[in-house]
This record gives structure tokens, C-alpha cells and sequence, in this order.
């Protein structure tokens, strides 16, 4: 150990000297910012006002070119308000959204519209449409955002593996995901959720969509740590004497930052589109949880004598999924300034 | 029948009955033809295709086996029996007529002997089975329709013919015939009663007495499911799984003139809704599945579809079982607190009107039903109460089940709402029809759901032998909750022997007592059935048994 740590400590501090040239443009690591800042003060005479911008953290620089993006900003907006509405749901909605109301249901059976006391009216078991589409989305954002972490988890412990090491641990893995891949997505979800978790629920709504979406994640990952491992830094901080473990987290994972984020924000909107899917096949979340993709699936029948059933939900879907990929493209240009100009 | 789910779509099942159309009698319906049509558009017409829409598949034309909706309504239009029920709507729909045979045996033209034990039946002479069979009907192969029924694995009907004598032994395989069914020559058949039976024609008329001919049932061997062939107005064609059964006109069938179509397009997995839009685009006939519940407040107030709508109600229930081989419905207690738990007036609401809560087994226009008697309310405490004294102070976990159409879901989750009021908390699995009916058939499968039966003729007991008997408690029976008690069989074979039609009613009173205090089922309510016929359909009518009657349809 003690080894170890002297050959960090030397690591460390060639670092100031052999890596900002290389790699100040990209690096996030706040932890090494203490160093470039100082060997770029000390350069500071050379470079002038470049240096500046190059002072600023990755974080700062990305906001500033986030900003930028109208649209980005817009979806931010919705992102933070549909948040604040799902945290607060049981503060915010007007009902319970599980309460029957006798007054919900017209003489016919039918729902009834918009009034004061259902803004948006009621579902065809009378139950107020607004307080349930906010609960509904409490399961749609609980589930978009869980199941990508754990998604992206095994994406970023399987790709750096995979990518890494290359070898034996890589053919493995690469060719799991293949074999993942091959399969039809919404037929393996739906056999997941038919047999093996046949009881359905949120929770296991989640393990059934990181098992189908750690996959791309994985190989997004791969394909990077692939292209990084080969730059001059990673080689440098090696000959320095780095352990794989210190390299791997110190040097190469930062590095990843920029993709994950992005390939992250979208992922949550497919994941919210996908949940949406299982749950109106009636494989999803099962009732009374109330969910946008169950909500559509109950309410289609009446689409032409009660089109709202199917409206606010799939605004609901729309809305969310469009503020998502508005983030995600945003912040994919806001890392990628060559990209965008290209 | 079974029927279907909560709605309609339960079991399979065969007809119903009866009587209540009287009242009611066409309800939403005005009869098709009024407005534009002239005198000469009444006239049926020889030819076309009635394209009939459909959403679950049959589980078998095996005129011995079929039991669902679907499957009688396909094949009365290929099989006959000695009698059948005349083709009208309402209660006239109810009375027997002769088909195969020249007349309805009663004891004053001496089909029936004195003691009502002995049953003389005459069979139509030139009766030919549909090609490529074309040989003439004999009294011998009734008597081999009959015996081969009684055998055929996972027949659910062989309790009503138990009465025949010797039928028991049969069965058993102790004998090699049915003493009591005897050829008395190529057109006289006489079936000896161990007692006499007062709803007996009615059971002959079931279609588990279709004749079929021997030489076909043995080339197709266990295919015979998929290859009916029997004496009726239409011949089978084809059979495409998933997507349509195809009929054609039977060139040489018996009553002259008839049937007026040359083809009928049973289309299958059309969503109702589906079903609907293809109507009104002249692509579908009618609805075999009626119309669904969020379409009809907009066709009946629709100037130009409101004539084409029919309407009777069904004696046919809805109900939730509860699997009594599945803990812990095998307590008597909590079955109970489920019969209190439901609140069968929301679901009527649900519904729109259309159905009639129910507190007792058996629906109005049955024989036997109490008008007004509630066995069970709407009593979430007594509920609690009861699970309390179950042993089940906190409720329990479960299962529920439903079919995926309109409006049973939302039924379902109606329900599962009222017994999350009293502690019992149940998943709820929303399936496909062929699905929940394969699953339900199993003994052990399904802890709750909700199912239906339909009425096949108007008598009580068809509604004990089918849902509360042994017999029935097996795989492939329609008792899907698989209760039944020594004490309820007893009461049946008395009932059964009765002669006085008023005792025996009485004796049948009896049995729902006891039936719903030991609450196999919650009874929730007795639908309405509302369909729609297309613009271009001629004599449309609802039959209280068939329903659909395409062998009395043409296309204009």
C-alpha cells in the first residue's frame, strides 16, 4: 500500500505538468482543478485571454453554452416544474387520485368534462383526471430516472470492463449485449413481465427496463473508454506507475462525464415512452397506480365520444419526453461545441 | 352458455333465454326498416355475405366439448337437433319447435307417456348430412351422437343427461350403450327416463345433441374440433385461426327456401370498437359482441344509426368467483365479506344503465328468480366484521383477473377498489379473453375474477348443474369456483324427480338459499345486450337463446 500511494503522489504531481495541455478543453475533474489552475496562472502571460475561458470549470463552461440554447432552456423549465408537480402530487392534486366520485360518472356511464371541480374531468371510473395525472407522473418520472441509473450503472461498470481491459472481459461482454440487442425489446419485456415478474409493480417495472436498456449504454461507454484509453495521458499516467483501478477512475471516467449526462437525459425520455408502452399493453404498472400509458390504454375506447381520456395523458407523455430530449440535445451541444458547428 | 366476462364475453355459452325480452322487448331499437325502407326491402333475399365481427376466438366447434358464446353461436348455424327454439325475438324466442323431428313430444300427441318417463321422438324424413357426407339422417346416428357426447373427454354437459336410463352406467364405461336411447326404427327414437324430467326436451336442445356423422367424426379423429359437419343451413368452410371462420350455404338442406345467405364471414380478434368504426363503413353486419359501452351514448342518439340498434336483456349474470381450492377462499366467512364488500350499484352506474344489480344467483327472467330478494347489500363493515372473524383483521392479498374489453376492466378495477375498502388488497390482471378462459378452467388458477353465464334454456337448472354442481367443478366445467357440497347434489337429483312444476320450483328457491349462503360467487349484476346491425342487413332481430340467427338474416 504504502507503495501505492508514493507512486500516486509522484503521479499526481507530474500530472500538473504533462496533462492541461492535452486535455483542458475536456476535463471536468474539479479534482485537479487546483493544479491547472495554478500551471495556467503561471502560463498566464502567454496566453492571454484564451486562458480566460480555459479558466472556468467544464461544469461553467457547459452551463454558459446551455444557456445559450433557447429550447434547452425551455425544456429545463418544463423538466424543473413537472419535477416540482410530481414531488409535490399529494399537495398539489385537487383529489385522491384512487376516489370514485358518484358525480364523475354521467347517467350514461360516461365521464364527464372539464368543470370547476375536475379541471380536466374525470376517467371512465370517475376518478379526477388531473390528480391522477400527477401521480402519474411520480411513477413515470420514478421509473425514467431509477431504471437509467441502474442502466446506466451496469452501462458504465460493463463498458469500462469491456472497454478497458479489452480480452476475454470484452468479447463477454460485448457479446451479451449483442445477443440483448437482438432481441426484440418489447417482446423480451413483456415475457420479463408476464413470467419471471408476473406481479408486476414499479419496482419491478424498473429491473425490467435496466435489463433492456443497459445495453446501449454499455456500448456507448465501451466505444469511448475504447478511443481514451489510447490518448497520450492514459499512457503517461501508466508510465507513471498508475494502477488500472486509479486510471480507471481518475482518468478515464471523467472523460465520460460529457456522454453519460447526455446519452442519460435521453435515455429517460425513451424510458418514460417505453413504461408508457408496457403499461397500455397492460403489462406495465398495474391499477389502481395511477399511470399516463395505463391511462391511455383504459380511456382509448372512448376516444370518440371522450377524446380527452387519451389527450391529457399523451400531452402528459408528449410534454415530458419533449423537455427531456430538448435537455439532452442541449446539453450534447453544450459538451460538443465542434459537433454543433459542424 | 358461458358466457364472458363481466359483460358478456364469459364463458361460452350458449343461449339465453328467454323470456324477459318481453318486457322490454326491443329496447333501443327501432326495427331497422322503418323510415326509408319500402315493402319490398322486408322481402328476404336470396344471396351475399353477412360478415359477422367477433372478438375472441372459439375454443372448439365439437358440438360435444363447445360450451363458450362464441362456439353455440357458430355452430347453430351448421348443426341441428331435434327441436329448436322458433326464430323471434322475445319471449315467443323461448318456445320449442320441431327441427329434425316432426314434432315437440307432450303427452297429449303421445310423444311423452303418462308417467313422463318415456319420450317418443319422430325424426324428418330426407334429412341429408351437409357434403361431402350426403347420406340421409338415421334414428342411429343420434343414438351414436348422443353415446359419443357422453364419452368425449372433457364433455361439460353429460350431467343433464343423466336422467336417460343407463346414460350413468355408460359413461362409466360399465356398458357398451345407453340402454335408455333406444332406435326403435330408422326414423323413431325413444329415450326411457329413470324419472320423469320436466326441463328434459330443453336439454335436448342443447347443441351437446347436435348429430354428427360417424364416418366423419372418425377421419378427422381429435381434428373433429376444427372440422364440424352437421344437417344445419349453413356447411363449413374454413377456419383460419386468428382471423376468420367461414361458412357456406348447405346446397341441400331441408326446409326449403332457406337460408337466404350464401356465405357468413365470422371475422375473429376484432376489437369491438374496431368492430363498430367497420360498420359504419359497411365492412361488418353486425356485432357480435355488441356495441361497446363507450360508443353507445353516441350511436343511440345518432339519427342514422339509432334504427339499427338492438337490444335485449340477457338472463345471464356477472359475477366474481373465488377459486375455493385457493387459500383462503376456501373460508366460508370470507367469500361472504366479499358478497358484502361489492358496491353493485357504482358498477351499474359504470355501466350506464345497462344491467341490473343482482343480489342472488339466479337473473331476472329466470324461473326462480325472487324479484326484489338481496341476499347480500353493500356493507363494507359487516365485511370487515366478517374478514375479522376469518381471521383476517388486516384483509388479505390476492389475485384478481379480468378480460382487456370495455367495460370489464374498468368493472374490475371498480371492484378491486371496493375490496381495497375492506382490507383485501388484489392485483389485478388484465388478460386477453382466450387467455382468462384458459386459465379460469383450471382448478387452483384463478383466486378471484369476474366471469358470467348465459342462459341456455329457461330453467333453474341450468344454472345449478353448469356453475354450482360437481360435475362441473373439474377442469373444462363452467363451476369456476370450484365449489360444490354434498348437500347441493342431494337437493338436485330431488328437484330433478319432481313432476309438479310448482314444488319443484320451490325445491329449486330452496337451493339458492343455500347456494348464496355459502357464497361460491358474488353476484353483481345481469346484463344488457346491445348491438347494431349494418344498413344493408335484412331481418335483424336478437334471439333470446341464439342471439345471433344468421340462418334468418339476407343482405338487401
Amino acid at each position: 500500500m504504502s507503495d501505492d500511494e508514493s507512486r500516486e503522489a509522484a503521479e499526481q504531481r507530474r500530472e500538473g505538468i504533462l496533462e492541461p495541455e492535452a486535455e483542458m478543453d475536456l476535463r471536468p475533474g474539479s479534482a485537479t482543478a487546483g493544479a491547472e489552475l495554478a500551471s495556467g496562472a503561471a502560463a498566464a502571460g502567454y496566453f492571454g485571454e484564451t486562458l480566460m475561458i480555459e479558466q472556468q470549470s467544464l461544469g461553467g463552461e457547459v452551463w454558459r453554452r446551455f444557456r445559450r440554447d433557447k429550447f434547452a432552456m425551455i425544456g429545463l423549465a418544463a423538466i424543473i416544474i413537472i419535477i416540482i408537480l410530481a414531488v409535490f402530487a399529494p399537495w398539489i392534486a385537487p383529489h385522491d387520485p384512487l376516489k370514485q366520485f358518484d358525480e364523475g360518472i354521467t347517467m350514461k356511464g360516461m365521464p364527464v368534462g372539464s368543470s370547476a371541480k375536475f379541471l380536466l374531468g374525470t376517467d371512465t371510473l370517475g376518478r379526477d383526471m388531473l390528480s391522477r395525472i400527477l401521480y402519474g407522473a411520480r411513477v413515470s418520472l420514478f421509473i425514467g430516472i431509477v431504471a437509467n441509473g441502474f442502466a446506466l450503472l451496469l452501462g458504465v461498470v460493463f463498458g469500462l470492463t469491456a472497454g478497458y481491459f479489452k480480452g476475454g472481459a470484452e468479447t463477454l461482454i460485448m457479446r451479451m449485449t449483442d445477443v440483448m440487442m437482438a432481441f426484440p425489446i418489447l417482446l423480451l419485456a413483456i415475457a420479463l413481465s408476464t413470467t419471471v415478474f408476473s406481479n408486476g409493480g414499479v419496482w419491478l417495472l424498473v429491473v425490467v427496463i435496466t435489463i433492456v436498456y443497459w445495453t446501449p449504454m454499455t456500448r456507448v461507454i465501451h466505444g469511448e473508454v475504447l478511443s481514451i484509453r489510447e490518448k497520450e495521458f492514459v499512457d503517461a499516467a501508466r508510465l507513471t506507475g498508475a494502477t488500472n483501478r486509479r486510471i480507471l477512475f481518475r482518468h478515464i471516467l471523467p472523460h465520460l462525464v460529457a456522454p453519460i449526462i447526455v446519452y442519460t437525459s435521453l435515455g429517460i425520455a425513451t424510458t418514460i415512452v417505453f413504461e408508457a408502452t408496457l403499461s397500455y399493453i397492460g403489462v406495465g404498472v398495474q391499477p389502481p397506480t395511477p399511470s399516463w400509458g395505463q391511462m391511455i390504454s383504459m380511456g382509448q375506447d372512448y376516444y370518440y365520444t371522450a377524446p380527452q381520456l387519451v389527450i391529457y395523458p399523451g400531452l402528459a407523455i408528449v410534454i415530458t419526453v419533449l423537455a427531456f430530449n430538448l435537455v439532452g440535445d442541449g446539453l450534447r451541444d453544450a459538451f460538443d461545441p465542434q459537433q454543433r458547428r459542424r | 352458455m358461458t358466457a364472458r366476462s363481466l359483460l358478456g364475453r364469459v364463458l361460452p355459452g350458449a343461449a339465453i333465454a328467454l323470456a324477459l325480452l318481453l318486457a322490454l322487448g326491443l329496447a333501443a331499437c327501432g326495427g331497422g326498416s322503418s323510415t326509408a325502407s319500402t315493402g319490398a326491402a322486408d322481402t328476404p333475399q336470396k344471396g351475399g355475405t353477412l360478415t359477422l365481427a367477433y372478438l375472441s376466438e372459439p375454443s372448439s366447434l365439437d358440438p360435444a366439448v363447445a360450451w363458450n358464446v362464441i362456439d353455440w353461436q357458430i355452430e347453430h348455424a351448421i348443426f341441428e337437433s331435434f327441436f329448436r327454439y322458433v326464430a323471434k325475438p322475445g319471449e315467443a324466442g323461448t318456445q320449442l319447435e320441431p327441427c329434425l323431428a316432426t314434432e315437440v313430444p307432450t303427452v297429449a300427441n303421445g310423444g311423452i307417456s303418462a308417467d313422463g318417463k318415456t319420450i317418443t321422438i319422430h325424426l324428418r324424413k330426407g334429412v341429408m348430412f351437409q357434403p361431402p357426407v350426403s347420406r340421409e339422417v338415421t334414428a342411429q346416428d343420434f343414438k351414436y351422437s348422443f353415446e359419443r357426447m357422453l364419452r368425449s373427454p372433457l364433455a361439460p354437459g353429460t350431467s343433464f343427461y343423466m336422467g336417460v336410463v343407463g346414460a350413468q352406467a355408460y359413461y362409466d364405461k360399465k356398458v357398451d350403450t345407453v340402454k335408455g336411447f333406444k332406435v326403435v326404427d330408422p326414423s323413431t327414437i325413444e329415450i326411457d327416463l329413470t324419472s320423469p324430467d320436466l326441463s328434459f326436451l330443453n336439454a335436448l336442445t342443447m347443441e351437446f345433441t347436435d348429430v354428427i356423422p360417424k364416418e366423419w367424426v372418425d377421419k378427422w379423429g381429435k381434428k373433429i374440433n376444427r372440422h364440424p359437419l352437421g344437417t344445419g343451413p349453413f356447411v363449413f368452410d374454413h377456419w383460419t385461426p386468428g382471423q376468420e371462420i367461414v361458412l357456406s350455404r348447405n346446397p341441400s338442406y331441408w326446409e326449403t327456401g332457406r337460408p337466404y345467405l350464401d356465405l357468413i364471414d365470422y371475422k375473429l380478434s376484432y376489437n369491438p370498437s374496431t368492430a363498430l368504426l367497420k360498420l359504419q363503413q359497411g365492412q361488418v353486419d353486425a356485432l357480435g359482441d355488441g356495441i361497446p359501452p363507450a360508443d353507445l351514448a353516441r350511436v343511440t342518439v345518432d339519427p342514422k344509426w339509432k334504427p339499427y340498434v338492438y337490444s335485449q336483456p340477457l338472463i345471464a349474470i356477472s359475477y366474481v368467483l373465488m377459486d375455493v381450492k385457493i387459500k383462503p377462499f376456501d373460508n366460508l366467512k370470507v367469500r361472504q365479506a366479499v358478497s358484502w364488500a361489492i358496491n353493485r350499484d357504482r358498477v351499474i352506474k359504470l355501466l350506464g344503465g345497462q344491467g341490473t344489480a343482482l343480489w342472488q344467483a339466479y337473473p331476472e327472467g329466470l324461473p326462480g328468480h325472487v324479484p326484489d330478494k338481496k341476499f347480500y347489500g353493500y356493507d363494507p363493515a359487516k365485511a370487515k366484521a366478517l374478514l375479522a372473524e376469518a381471521g383476517f383483521p388486516n384483509g388479505f392479498k390476492t389475485t384478481y383477473y379480468t378480460d382487456n374489453v370495455d367495460p370489464d376492466p374498468k368493472i374490475a378495477q371498480s371492484i378491486q377498489a371496493d375490496l381495497a375498502a375492506v382490507g383485501i388488497k388484489a392485483d389485478l390482471k388484465t388478460v386477453s379473453n382466450n387467455t382468462y378462459y384458459t386459465l379460469q378452467s383450471q382448478p387452483g388458477k384463478v383466486a378471484m375474477g369476474s366471469f358470467g353465464w348465459w342462459m341456455d334454456f329457461p330453467d333453474p337448472v341450468d344454472w345449478i348443474i353448469p356453475l354450482f354442481s360437481k360435475s362441473n367443478a373439474v377442469e373444462g366445467g363452467m363451476n369456476s369456483s370450484f365449489w360444490w357440497s354434498p348437500t347441493l347434489e342431494k337437493m338436485l337429483v330431488e328437484a330433478q324427480k319432481m313432476t309438479d312444476p310448482q314444488a319443484r320450483l320451490a325445491k329449486y328457491d330452496e337451493m339458492q338459499t343455500y347456494i348464496m349462503s355459502q357464497a361460491p360467487y358474488a353476484t353483481v349484476y345481469s346484463p344488457m345486450q346491445t348491438t347494431m346491425c349494418s344498413t344493408s342487413t335484412g331481418g335483424f332481430y336478437l334471439h333470446p337463446v341464439y342471439q345471433i340467427d344468421p340462418g334468418s338474416y339476407w343482405k338487401k
